[in-house]
């Protein structure tokens, strides 16, 4: 696996989204709302750009009467995630080789 | 850029923040132990009036005795959950978190479905009258539900969980003791692991 800095997880909460859908089958609009304690227009922006690059999947559905949408991760956006943490990962790794050289 | 240490810090704390419930409070345990002992301590005076630990024949009333007992452990249970549901609550305002989150239900439900069947199995004992492996049949699926509600919230639960499997197990072994590998189980090891996680997590 090539590790890749992704400019789409530069931003933090697309980063914190990502985070959760590795560990989370699917989850809701308003428990990412929860846990990040961030507001409605903030996140659905994010949402909608990790969809546009097709990082996500979106569903909706209705609870009761209420509607409902719940998002879940692509294969390409778990690729580009494995990627892109093993870069921040090699990157750590060769900072901590060149101070301990210095 | 950012910093890599920091994203990685991000990650890893949305990934633990998403899947564990980590409202649960060190004091909550203690005071359930509290509450343990002391139910303990009444129970024991009912069945063992004459403090000889081995003679259930002391029973004066045995009728009259199970039905004290009954109330005893409902209000236990009662006192317990809304301790329990309010020190996590008071705990998740503290770190800003919210307590109804999806972990949360994990957590809740994984702990509950147990607990349900073992609920189950006693109202069963007392229908049969096997009233001497209650103890070690509480013990057992309490264990059995933290074990299985471990992996939603911090790790250690598992201890926990495991410590009272075990009491449960020996309890069925000697049910004459039941009472006292109770009051280990629910009391004293409550107390020692309420303890423990207060000093390590929210001291």
């Amino acid at each position: 696996m090539a590790a890749q800095y992704d400019k789409a997880f530069e931003n933090v909460i697309r980063l914190r989204v990502m985070s959760i859908l590795m560990v989370n089958e699917t989850y809701d609009f308003n428990s990412f709302k929860q846990v990040m304690e961030v507001t409605d227009g903030n996140l659905a922006t994010h949402l909608r750009k990790l969809e546009e690059k097709g990082f996500i999947r979106v569903s909706k559905s209705f609870i009761g009467r209420k509607p409902q949408t719940t998002y879940q991760a692509s294969k390409e956006g778990r690729n580009a995630f494995t990627e892109h943490l093993a870069f921040l990962e090699q990157l750590i790794k060769d900072n901590k080789t060149t101070s301990s050289k210095l | 850029m950012t910093d890599p240490n920091e994203d990685l810090l991000e990650i890893k704390s949305m990934m633990a923040k998403s899947t564990r419930f980590l409202s649960l409070s060190g004091s909550s345990g203690v005071l359930l132990g509290i509450y343990a002992t002391g139910a303990s301590m009444l129970a024991y005076q009912w069945l063992y009036p004459e403090g000889v630990l081995d003679e259930l024949s002391n029973w004066l009333n045995p009728d009259e005795i199970v039905t004290r007992l009954i109330i005893l452990a409902s209000v236990l249970v009662f006192l317990s959950l809304s301790t329990s549901f309010l020190l996590s609550r008071k705990r998740a305002k503290k770190n800003s978190e919210k307590l109804w989150t999806p972990a949360g239900k994990r957590f809740l439900s994984a702990l509950f479905l147990p607990l349900l069947v073992g609920g189950g199995t006693i109202l069963a004992q007392l229908y049969t009258e096997n009233y001497t492996l209650i103890a070690g049949t509480s013990l057992i699926f309490y264990g059995l539900a933290l074990l299985n509600a471990a992996s939603f919230t911090v790790r250690s639960v598992r201890h926990l969980g495991m410590v009272q499997v075990i009491l449960g197990l020996i309890a069925h072994f000697y049910p004459e003791f039941s009472l006292l590998f109770w009051w280990v189980g629910f009391g004293l090891a409550h107390i020692v692991y309420g303890t423990i996680m207060y000093l390590k997590y929210e001291k």
